[in-house]
C-alpha cells in the first residue's frame, strides 16, 4: 500500500471536504476542508474548542461527520467506526490516552490485532514485537507491567507504539506532548521525522507554536470550528500564524484590567502535595485576577484542589491575614473560598436537577432554618442568578441537563454570586463555551474581583490567560516557574517556562518522571500481579483444611472428600458464570432462580429410565440457559437497562416460571440421571473434572485467548476497547449466554444431587456464586480477576460449608457466614485498593 | 387536555396506572367497588408502602436496599418473640426492633460509604445475615405472638379509616416534606445525581448515605410491625416477597435507579399499584409463580416506559 503511495505522490493520502458536526448544544465544526499528503507533517493549530479534537475523531471514524466528504488515497470512503478506520490506514494517538489499565503493556499495544492464530494469541511474539517498536521509540518499557502503573509520558508512548502496530499511512497525534518534558519531545520529533521519511501522512494537533514550527511542513489553523487557512511553514511568520489563530481576540475583548489591586486577602506560603506540587507561594489581592498556566497536569489545578480538602497538603494559608482551618470542601466554603471544576458534567452540575436546586445546593446550611430550606429566598437567589448572567432559559425550573453548554457554565458560575465569598477559583471557566457566553462570563468574573473578591483562574488557554489575568503565575513539575504580569505576558514566555528552559528545569523533570516508575518495577511481577490474591487464598485454605481435619477424623476420608468435591461442582461452575459477567462490571442475579428452574424441568423430563430422557434432559436444561442469558442480554445490551434491575427483572420471571413448573418440591427423577450424573472414578466425581478441566480452559483463553483479551479490555475501560474495534456488546452478550449456560448446567449436577425438582433449590445461588467470585479476588468493578481465583472461592464455601457440617454446626449459619465473607472479601479487596491509589 | 386521563397518564403515568388496574379489577369482580374494599387496599398497601419509602430514599441516593426482606423478617420475629402475646411487652418489643434497624441500617451505609462496597452486594449480604441470624435465634421453628392491644394497629380503624393506612400515609407524606423542603432531602437528590460534585459543594456525602441507609432499615422495620400487627404470628418466610416488591414498587413509581430523579408521592402510588394487582392476580385465580412473572416483567418494561415517557417530554 505504502509503496503505491510513494509512486504517486500527488494523491492526497487524506482529504476531507466540507466536514459539518454538531452536539446538541454546539456546533463543533462548519465546512471544514483539509488534506495531508503521503511524507508529510501536517499541523493542525488551533485554541482548546476550536474543533481540533473532533475532526481528527471523525478521521479515526469515532464519530461520524454530519455532511461532508472524506477521501482517502483519493478515493471517496465512509469510516463507519475505528475498524473500518483501521482498515483504511488510519491510526490515532489520543490525547487523553486510550488504554486499557488492567492488561500489560504488550496486550495494550496489540489490543484487538494480537498476533496469533484464530482463538490464541501468540504472547510470545507479541511480547516480542511490543519491545522491538518501544525500543525503536527509544523508551525500552517492561512490556509486562501494567498500564496502570505506568507514569503519563509512559502511557503516550505505549498509545504511539500501538498506532504505529498498524503501519498506518496515516498517523492522527493528538496533542501528543502534552505530557511530555522537552527532551522527550525530541525523542518524539525523531519518531516523527523518522516515519515521515517512510511516506507515512502525519497529522500533527498542537496549539503551541513552536513545536509546530520545529516539526511541521504545512499548518492548517482552526478556529471556532471553521478553517481559517493553510499554510507553508516557509511561507509563515509566527506573528501572521498567531494572527490567524488569535483573529478571535479582536471581536473578543477581555474586559478592563484592575487599576490597583487592594489589599491582599489569600496568602498561601509554602504549600506543598505529594508528588503534585510543592513549595507553592502566592497571594491574592482583593480586585486582582491571578492567572495559573502551565502545562496541563504540572500541578496548577492542583492547587485549589487541595486548598478544598481533595488532598492532603503542608504549607499556611491565611484570608485577610487569619489563619484558616481547612480539609473538607465545606471548610473551605464557609471559609469564604469558592472552586469551580473544570470538569463541568463529572464535578460541577446535577444535570437532572432544575436550575433553582443546582444554585442552591452550597448554600443549604446557611440559608436553612430548623433544616427547613426558606422557598422565597432560594427562588430569589436563583432569579438573581439567571439574570445577572443572562441565563437563557424558559424557566428557573428548567432541568440543567436541557441547557447549553454555554448556559450550563453560566449555572455553574452564577451559584456562587448569591452570597459574597472572599476568594474565587475558576478551573476553565469557559471550556467548551460559544463566544457570547465567554464574553458574559469573562465580564462577570471581572465583576466580581471588582467587587473586592480576589479570584484565581486555572486555565490551559493562554490567550484567555493572557486577557484575563493582572498577573500570571506559571507552573512546571509542581513548582511555581515564572511570575509575569498580564500586560507584559505573551504566550512563547509562558510556554517557555513552562517546559522548564533552564537546565534545573531538565533534571527535575527527568528526576519527576523516573520518580514513579522505580518502586513500581520493583514491587511487581506479572505472576504476582495477576495471582497474589489466589496465593494469599491457597494459604487461607490450607489452615481451614488442616484446621478442619484436626478436629474432624471423617474429613480427610475419601469418601467426604468425594462428597465436597461433588458439593463445589455446581457452585463452582454458577461462580465461573457469574465471574465472567463480573469480569465486565456487570451482575447476574438470575443465576439461581435459572438453577430452579432447570430442576423444576428436569423432574419431568428425566423420569423414565433411557439414553433418551437423559439427552432430553440435557437438552431441556441448555435451552433454558440459552433463553435465560438470551433475554438479559437483550434487556441489559439492546435495551440498556442497567444490569441490577435488568437481572432483578430476569430473576422474578424465572423464579416466577420454576414456580409454575414445580409450585412445590417433588418429582423423583430416575436412578440412571442420578447414576450419570454423579459417575465416578476411583472415588472422583467425574462432573468435578469436567467443571475443574473447564476452569483451566476458561484461565487459558483468558490469558492466551483472544477472548479473554476482550473481556479484560471490556471490563477495564469500554471506551478505550471501542476505540480499537472491540464490539463491547457482542462480549456483554456472550457473558451473560455464557453465565445462563452455566447456571442451567449447575442446575442439572443439583438435580441429581436432591433427586427430585425443587423451585426453591437455587436460591442460594445468587448470592454464593458472588461470594465465590469476590472471594476470588475479582473487583465488582470490572477488568480484574481470574478464573483460577474463582475456582479456590468455590473451593474455600464449599469445604467451609462440610467443615461445619461435620463439627455439627446448625446448617443455618450458613447464611450468616456467606453473608460475612462476602463483606469481608470485598471490604478487603476494596480498601486494598485504595491504598494503593 | 381534552382526555382527562391521558393528561394524568403523561404527567403522572403511575396514578393513571393505579386508577386504570382500579378500573379493570372492578369490572371483573364488581366487589371492589364497595369502599370497604377500596379501604381494605390501603390497610393491606401499608406494609408494602412502607417499605417501598424507605427504599425510595436509598435508591434516590443512586443505592438500593435488598436487605428490607431481612430486615422485615427479623422485626416479626423478634418482635413476637418478645412480646409473647402480652400488651405489656409492646414497648419492650418496639425498642427493641428500633435498635435492631438502626444497627442495620447503620451497618448498611457503613458499609457503602466508607468500605465502598457496591451497594447491591453489600445489602444482598447483609440480608443473607439477617435471614440467617432469624434462622439461628428460632431454630427454624419460630414461637411467640404479637399482643393484642399490638394487633390493633394494623387490624384497626382511626375514625372509619385503616389505622395501618394512616401510619403509612403518614409517615410517607412527612418523608415527602423532607425530601422536598429540607437540607437533608436537597442533600440526598445531590448525591444521588452527582456524588462528586455534592462533595465539592460541601454536602457531607458519606453521613448522607449512611443516613439514608439507616433511614430505609427503620421504615422496612415499621413496615415488619404493620405486617406482624395485621397477621399476629411469627413467619420465618414474611420479609422475603419484599426484596422484590419494594425495589419494584418504587421503579414502577418513577423512581430512576441511577439516582436523583424521582419522589417519595409516586412511590405510595407505585405500592398501591404492586397491591392492587396482587388483589387482582388473587381474583383472577393467577398462581404465585405467574405472579412472580407479572413483576418481573413490569420492572423492566416500567424503566422502558419511563424512558420513553422522558424521552417525549424533552423534545
Amino acid at each position: 500500500m505504502k509503496n503505491d503511495v510513494a509512486v504517486h505522490p500527488s494523491v492526497d493520502a487524506l482529504a476531507l471536504q466540507g466536514i459539518d458536526k454538531s452536539f446538541p448544544s454546539v456546533k463543533a465544526l462548519q465546512g471544514v476542508s483539509f488534506s495531508c499528503h503521503p511524507g508529510e507533517v501536517h499541523a493542525l493549530l488551533g485554541e482548546n474548542g476550536a474543533g481540533k479534537s473532533t475532526l481528527m475523531r471523525i478521521i479515526a471514524g469515532v464519530w461520524q461527520p454530519d455532511a461532508g466528504q472524506i477521501f482517502v488515497r483519493g478515493k471517496l470512503e465512509y469510516i463507519a467506526g475505528p475498524r473500518q478506520a483501521h482498515d483504511l490506514g488510519i491510526a490515532m494517538v489520543h490525547q487523553d490516552t486510550r488504554l486499557v489499565p488492567d492488561l500489560d503493556v504488550a496486550r495494550n499495544i496489540w489490543l484487538g490485532r494480537e498476533p496469533g492464530h484464530a482463538g490464541l494469541i501468540d504472547v510470545a511474539r507479541m511480547q516480542q514485537d511490543a519491545r522491538a517498536l518501544l525500543d525503536q521509540l527509544g523508551f525500552p518499557v517492561n512490556v509486562e507491567r501494567f498500564v496502570r502503573d505506568l507514569s503519563v509520558a509512559e502511557r503516550q508512548v505505549v498509545e504511539i507504539a500501538r498506532a504505529l502496530t498498524a503501519k498506518p499511512a496515516v498517523l492522527i497525534l493528538d496533542e501528543p506532548t502534552s505530557a511530555l518534558d522537552a527532551a522527550e519531545i525530541e525523542r518524539l520529533f525523531a519518531i516523527v521525522r523518522h516515519l515521515k521519511a517512510q511516506g507515512t501522512a502525519i497529522i500533527f494537533i498542537s496549539h503551541r507554536l513552536p513545536e509546530v514550527f520545529a516539526i511541521a511542513d504545512r499548518i492548517t489553523v482552526l478556529k471556532d470550528g471553521e478553517a481559517v487557512g493553510t499554510v507553508d511553514r516557509d511561507a509563515v511568520s509566527h506573528d501572521s500564524l498567531v494572527a490567524m489563530m488569535v483573529g478571535r481576540a479582536v471581536s473578543l475583548t477581555y474586559p478592563q484590567r484592575a487599576a490597583a489591586p487592594g489589599k491582599v486577602r489569600l496568602s498561601v506560603r509554602n504549600m506543598s502535595c505529594g508528588r503534585k506540587f510543592s513549595d507553592i507561594s502566592f497571594d491574592v489581592r482583593a480586585g486582582e485576577i491571578l492567572g495559573f498556566g502551565g502545562i496541563q497536569g504540572n500541578g496548577q489545578a492542583d492547587v485549589p484542589r487541595a486548598l478544598f480538602g481533595l488532598d492532603k497538603w503542608a504549607g499556611e494559608v491565611t484570608l485577610d491575614d487569619k489563619v484558616l482551618a481547612l480539609g473538607t470542601p465545606a471548610k473551605a466554603i464557609a471559609c469564604g473560598l469558592v472552586y469551580v471544576s473544570g470538569d463541568r458534567h463529572g464535578e460541577g452540575l446535577f444535570l437532572p436537577h432544575g436550575i433553582r436546586e443546582n444554585i442552591s445546593v452550597p448554600h443549604l446550611p446557611r440559608w436553612a432554618r430548623f433544616g427547613f430550606i426558606p422557598a422565597t429566598a432560594e427562588r430569589q437567589a436563583a432569579d438573581r442568578a439567571i439574570e445577572r448572567f443572562s441565563v437563557k432559559t424558559p424557566h428557573r425550573d428548567q432541568r440543567v441537563g436541557n441547557l447549553s453548554g454555554g448556559n450550563q457554565q453560566k449555572v455553574v458560575l452564577g451559584r456562587w454570586t448569591s452570597e459574597h465569598p472572599s476568594v474565587y477559583f475558576f478551573e476553565e471557566p469557559t471550556r467548551g463555551v460559544d463566544i457570547a457566553s465567554k464574553l458574559e462570563i469573562y465580564r462577570q468574573i471581572r465583576t466580581l474581583a471588582s467587587e473586592g473578591a480576589g479570584v484565581v483562574v486555572v486555565s490551559s488557554d493562554l490567550m484567555e490567560l493572557i486577557g484575563l489575568s493582572d498577573r500570571i503565575l506559571v507552573f512546571s513539575q509542581g513548582r511555581i516557574a515564572d511570575e509575569l504580569s498580564g500586560k507584559d505576558a505573551t504566550e512563547e514566555r509562558i510556554v517557555g517556562s513552562a517546559v522548564g528552559a533552564g537546565n534545573d528545569g531538565e533534571e527535575l523533570a527527568v528526576a519527576a518522571i523516573q520518580q514513579p516508575i522505580a518502586p513500581a518495577q520493583a514491587l511487581r511481577s506479572p505472576f504476582l500481579a495477576r495471582y497474589g490474591s489466589s496465593l494469599l487464598l491457597t494459604a487461607l485454605l490450607i489452615v481451614l483444611v488442616a484446621s478442619t481435619a484436626a478436629t474432624s477424623d471423617f474429613f480427610l476420608t475419601a469418601p467426604n472428600l468425594s462428597n465436597v468435591a461433588m458439593q463445589v461442582a455446581p457452585l463452582a461452575l454458577a461462580a465461573l458464570g457469574q465471574f465472567l459477567v463480573i469480569l465486565l462490571g456487570g451482575i447476574d442475579l438470575s443465576v439461581g432462580p435459572t438453577i430452579s428452574l432447570v430442576t423444576a424441568a428436569i423432574s419431568y423430563v428425566a423420569v423414565s429410565e433411557g439414553g433418551l430422557q437423559l439427552a432430553a434432559a440435557v437438552a431441556v436444561a441448555l435451552a433454558i440457559g440459552l433463553a435465560v442469558g438470551a433475554l438479559n442480554a437483550l434487556l441489559v445490551v439492546r435495551l440498556r437497562i442497567p444490569d441490577l434491575i435488568a437481572t432483578l427483572s430476569t430473576y422474578s420471571v424465572v423464579f416466577g416460571l420454576a414456580l409454575i413448573v414445580r409450585p412445590s418440591p417433588g418429582g423423583l427423577v430416575s436412578d440412571l440421571y442420578v447414576d450419570v450424573v454423579s459417575y465416578e472414578v476411583w472415588g472422583i466425581p467425574m462432573a468435578t473434572v469436567v467443571v475443574v478441566l473447564l476452569f483451566a480452559l476458561a484461565e487459558f483463553l483468558l490469558l492466551r485467548g483472544r477472548v479473554g483479551q476482550r473481556l479484560y479490555a471490556a471490563g477495564s475501560s469500554p471506551e478505550s476497547s471501542y476505540v480499537v474495534g472491540i464490539s463491547t456488546w457482542r462480549v456483554q452478550t456472550a457473558a451473560y449466554l455464557f453465565c445462563s449456560l452455566c447456571a442451567a448446567m449447575a442446575g442439572l449436577i443439583i438435580t441429581a444431587r436432591i433427586g427430585s425438582g425443587d423451585p426453591q433449590a437455587g436460591s442460594a445461588f445468587t448470592l454464593a456464586s458472588v461470594t465465590a467470585v469476590v472471594v476470588g479476588g475479582a473487583s465488582v468493578f470490572g477488568g480484574r480477576g481470574t478464573a483460577v481465583g474463582t475456582l479456590l472461592g468455590a473451593i474455600a464455601v464449599g469445604i467451609m460449608q462440610n467443615a461445619l457440617n461435620l463439627m455439627h454446626v446448625s446448617a443455618y449459619y450458613q447464611y450468616i457466614w456467606t453473608g460475612l465473607l462476602t463483606l469481608v472479601a470485598v471490604a478487603a479487596y476494596s480498601l486494598n485498593n485504595s491504598t494503593h491509589e | 387536555m381534552k382526555f382527562p386521563i391521558l393528561s394524568l397518564g403523561r404527567r403522572y403515568p403511575i396514578w393513571a396506572a393505579v386508577l386504570l388496574l382500579y378500573a379493570v379489577t372492578a369490572l371483573v369482580s364488581p366487589a371492589m367497588l364497595s369502599p370497604g374494599q377500596i379501604l381494605n387496599i390501603v390497610r393491606v398497601t401499608a406494609f408494602l408502602g412502607m417499605v417501598a419509602t424507605g427504599q425510595t430514599i436509598v435508591l434516590l441516593t443512586g443505592g438500593i436496599d435488598l436487605s428490607v426482606a431481612g430486615i422485615v423478617t427479623l422485626t416479626n420475629i423478634l418482635s413476637t418473640g418478645m412480646m409473647l402475646g402480652a400488651n405489656e411487652n409492646i414497648a419492650v418489643a418496639v425498642l427493641a426492633c428500633v435498635a435492631a434497624a438502626t444497627v442495620v441500617g447503620l451497618a448498611n451505609g457503613v458499609l457503602v460509604a466508607y468500605f465502598r462496597i457496591a451497594p447491591i452486594i453489600a445489602t444482598l449480604a447483609m440480608n443473607s445475615i439477617l435471614f440467617g441470624v432469624a434462622l439461628v435465634s428460632t431454630g427454624g421453628a419460630p414461637h411467640g405472638a404479637a399482643a393484642p392491644a399490638f394487633n390493633t394497629i394494623a387490624q384497626g380503624d382511626i375514625l372509619g379509616f385503616p389505622a395501618s393506612g394512616v401510619c403509612w400515609l403518614g409517615v410517607s407524606v412527612a418523608v415527602a416534606i423532607v425530601m422536598k423542603n429540607t437540607i437533608f432531602g436537597r442533600w440526598i437528590y445531590a448525591v444521588g445525581a452527582n456524588a462528586r460534585a455534592a462533595a465539592l459543594m460541601g454536602v457531607p456525602v458519606r453521613i448522607v448515605v449512611v443516613a439514608a441507609y439507616a433511614l430505609s432499615a427503620l421504615l422496612a422495620m415499621c413496615g415488619g410491625l404493620l405486617v406482624t400487627a395485621y397477621i399476629g404470628n411469627p413467619s420465618l418466610g414474611i420479609g422475603n416477597p419484599f426484596m422484590m416488591t419494594s425495589v419494584v414498587a418504587v421503579v414502577v413509581g418513577g423512581t430512576a435507579l441511577s439516582g436523583g430523579v424521582g419522589s417519595v408521592v409516586t412511590t405510595i402510588a407505585g405500592a398501591l399499584f404492586i397491591t392492587e394487582l396482587n388483589s387482582f392476580t388473587n381474583i383472577a385465580q393467577v398462581s404465585t409463580g405467574a405472579q412472580f412473572v407479572i413483576q418481573g416483567v413490569l420492572i423492566a418494561a416500567s424503566v422502558v416506559v419511563y424512558r420513553l415517557l422522558g424521552r417525549q417530554s424533552r423534545t
